[in-house]
């Protein structure tokens, strides 16, 4: 009974079938959306099939019990099969006989005898000279009136099955390990500092442990060419960068500037470039250009809201009242209609010695929209900055660098498995009435045609040896 | 623009070489197919100008990216990755046939790049994500591989063909000539190219978790091209798995290059356009 269980699990029928069946479900996984929301599937699928979809556990398939069964039965296939083999590989790593028997050498895929008639020591030596440019430096070893010549390269090789079998284990098991970390969110206003992070899936709140200020952000486009810059609607972002502060007991220990493809990395824990956005378009700052009527210029202040500032060459003073980042209006009343520039407003207050002279509201995007005439300034929004935050993506993953060396061990294991080849070259000499007695056995375990041609150039060149002399 | 003309020239330089190994295989000759290999590695140099001035060019419009941005430079680097295969499979195995399987491929794909008007061939900066040296050996193993299970695909072809002839011909094999090689070989070639492709798709997808944890900040996300590549490397693992313990050869394991094959096209082209997820950068 054990023995069948064993033989199962050891099976390459079961290899061939696992690989096939976690094919065919990985393609399901593609066509299915993951983890979406219920009506974005409610909108492909009727109710019932959402229902079946579901239940089968293919909305998150690649985390649902019978993917994870499919993957575990996939690796005791794989630590199995590896465990089977490891007798194998310890005799076939072992360093071949160095007087190999006749059924040593007759076992080998390549044989060729041959007799040469004049035995002296230097033909010995010229044959093992030929074996070691053929493969390497051979073993010369004579006993009972026979010499050996023993040359192998490349046994290693054997390795390759190994290392590709355990380094797929390996990988499987720094995964595992990564399941010990977490990965989660965090948003940090510009100048703010924040400590913890929402976790993903669970949103529960994690301390750090440490806190992270940012002091800036910074989102850059491409230039455009001819096209106008004033505005950054479909101009493709060249970069989001961060300016980061991790501050550990009131001090400032570590300052990055991250970006995409460069995270900050502080005591294994990964801080990833990930969104940005506007904080409440109120916290940031706008540039107007008030000209007063019948005034040449304009002048330029750039404020934030609720800061008084006096315009200048008059006695009269403004205050920002109101920003908002995307205006809108309803029964009389405005607001936002949210936090993205789409239509940047303000109101401004003129007062003249103390007392409220005008109110107007001036549209980033419409100019001369809603301008009184004989009023006495004409205000203009030439500048909307908001208040960013920036979207940090934080990852913990204690695995990652046992992952790392598992691929290293599945490479070079595949180039062992399939680039290498073990070769092994016997000759076997023995006196016979004044000459010599030649077997050449020779095999390779892998590339054969190409062994054996190589093999015959040998033969060849061994048995011109004698007209040489 | 220089690139631009180059691999125009390239273009038709592959064209000639598709016609001219067509040629060969009626008329013979060494000398005409030494003539038909110097025109291909005129061709691979135009090919190698041409991608080397597209790199520069974006410098000056202050791009600064290598040519594996978008689905043109894509199409014109994955045939230049399949004529570095082509000369190594041309120089190792002498297979005369090679030339007249592997140009259709390489110079339709040309073709389609600079004619087909879905395809933009100008050059465009670089999202972000994407602005990494990664993306250099990323794409560049991904392409490799791609390239060596192309040409395993035409070989398992030529591979049902023959056996096909042979079975109809009676029990004796066609003659192998000097164009058209044994079954063996035939079968060799492909295990080899397989062979090489799975360790090169290998580094690619591992190089692919490198990058995605550095940029995403997670080496495995299941997005559709990950898993894909995931499927195309099950398959070709259970191609090699089943040739060096079962010793599966000939057609069974044609007919599994082939599959690979298809999954190798879904990955690189039908998860652009039927899937969507974090590679697709197009749209």
């Amino acid at each position: 009974m054990l023995k069948k269980i064993w033989s199962f699990f050891i099976s390459l029928r079961l290899t061939i079938v696992l690989l096939i069946v976690l094919s065919f479900v990985c393609v399901i996984g593609t066509f299915v959306p993951q983890n979406a929301a219920e009506h974005e599937y409610l909108h492909r699928y009727s109710q019932p099939a959402y229902d079946l979809i579901k239940n089968l556990g293919l909305t998150d398939m690649y985390h649902c019990w019978w993917f994870m069964a499919a993957l575990g039965l996939f690796t005791l296939n794989l630590a199995a099969c590896s465990f089977n083999r490891l007798s194998r590989v310890s005799r076939l790593l072992a360093p071949p006989a160095q007087t190999p028997g006749e059924q040593q050498w007759q076992g080998m895929g390549n044989i060729k005898k041959f007799t040469i008639k004049k035995d002296s020591p230097a033909m010995v030596e010229a044959m093992a000279e030929a074996v070691g440019r053929f493969l390497c430096k051979p073993a010369v070893t004579r006993r009972e009136g026979k010499t050996y010549i023993v040359a192998d390269k490349g046994r290693l090789s054997y390795l390759g099955f190994y290392l590709t079998h355990i380094g797929m284990i390996t990988i499987i098991a720094g995964v595992l390990v990564g399941t010990l970390g977490f990965q989660g969110f965090m948003k940090v206003d510009e100048g703010e500092t924040q400590s913890t992070v929402t976790l993903k899936n669970s949103l529960v709140q994690h301390d750090l442990g440490f806190a992270l200020r940012c002091d800036r952000f910074e989102v850059s486009y491409y230039d455009r060419g001819g096209m106008p810059e004033d505005t950054n609607e479909g101009r493709m972002p060249k970069d989001y960068k961060s300016w980061l502060v991790v501050v550990e007991d009131g001090k400032d220990v570590i300052k990055k500037v991250i970006e995409v493809n460069d995270p900050l990395i502080y005591k294994g824990i990964f801080f990833y470039q990930s969104s940005y956005g506007a904080v409440a378009a109120s916290a940031g700052e706008v540039l107007l250009r008030i000209k007063p009527a019948g005034a040449e210029k304009a002048r330029e202040y750039r404020v934030r809201q609720g800061q008084r500032f006096a315009i200048e060459g008059t006695k009269d003073e403004a205050v920002v009242d109101t920003i908002l980042a995307d205006f809108a209006m309803d029964d009389g009343r405005y607001f936002s209609r949210s936090d993205e520039p789409n239509n940047p407003a303000v109101r401004v207050i003129v007062s003249r010695a103390g007392a409220e002279l005008e109110s107007p509201w001036a549209f980033m995007k419409f100019p001369d929209f809603h301008r009184k005439p004989g009023a006495a300034y004409e205000v203009q929004l030439a500048g909307f900055y908001p208040r960013y935050y920036t979207g940090l993506q934080v990852t913990r993953d204690p695995g990652v660098n046992v992952v790392w060396l598992g691929c290293i061990f599945l490479i070079a294991g595949i180039c062992g498995a399939f680039f290498m080849s073990h070769r092994r070259l016997y000759l076997v000499l023995e006196e016979k009435d004044g000459g010599l007695r030649v077997v050449l056995a020779g095999s390779a375990s892998k590339n054969r045609q190409a062994f054996a041609a190589d093999f015959n150039r040998l033969f060849e060149q061994l048995k011109s040896l004698e007209k040489q002399s | 623009m220089i690139s631009s003309k180059l691999l125009g020239i390239t273009t038709l330089v592959y064209l000639l070489c598709m016609a001219g190994n067509f040629a060969y295989l009626f008329f013979r000759g060494r000398k005409f197919h030494a003539a038909l290999m110097g025109l291909a590695a005129l061709g691979f140099a135009a090919h190698t100008a041409g991608l080397g001035f597209r790199w520069y060019e974006s410098y000056q419009i202050g791009y600064g990216h290598i040519p594996l941005a978008n689905f043109y430079e894509s199409l014109v680097s994955l045939s230049w990755t399949t004529m570095i295969i082509f000369f190594c499979i041309e120089f190792r195995y002498k297979v005369k046939l090679m030339g007249a399987l592997v140009f259709p491929i390489i110079s339709l794909a040309m073709a389609f790049a600079s004619l087909s008007p879905g395809v933009q061939s100008e050059i465009t900066p670089l999202i972000p994500a994407l602005q990494s040296n990664w993306l250099t050996y990323h794409v560049l193993t991904c392409f490799l591989a791609y390239s060596s299970f192309a040409v395993s695909f035409v070989t398992s072809i030529v591979y049902l063909f023959k056996a096909g002839s042979s079975e109809r011909a009676g029990q004796a094999p066609v003659k192998s000539t000097d164009v058209m090689p044994s079954l063996e070989a035939i079968d060799e070639i492909i295990y080899k190219t397989i062979a090489i492709g799975f360790l090169l798709l290998t580094v690619g997808i591992i190089t692919g978790s490198v990058w995605a944890n550095y940029a995403w900040g997670s080496y495995w996300g299941w997005d559709p091209k990950e898993t894909w590549s995931l499927i195309t490397w099950f398959i070709y693992a259970a191609f090699l798995h089943a040739r060096l313990t079962r010793d599966w050869r000939g057609k069974r394991a044609a007919i599994i290059s082939i599959a690979g094959f298809v999954c190798v096209l879904f990955t690189f082209l039908g998860v652009n356009y039927v899937l969507s997820g974090l590679h697709s950068y197009a749209s």
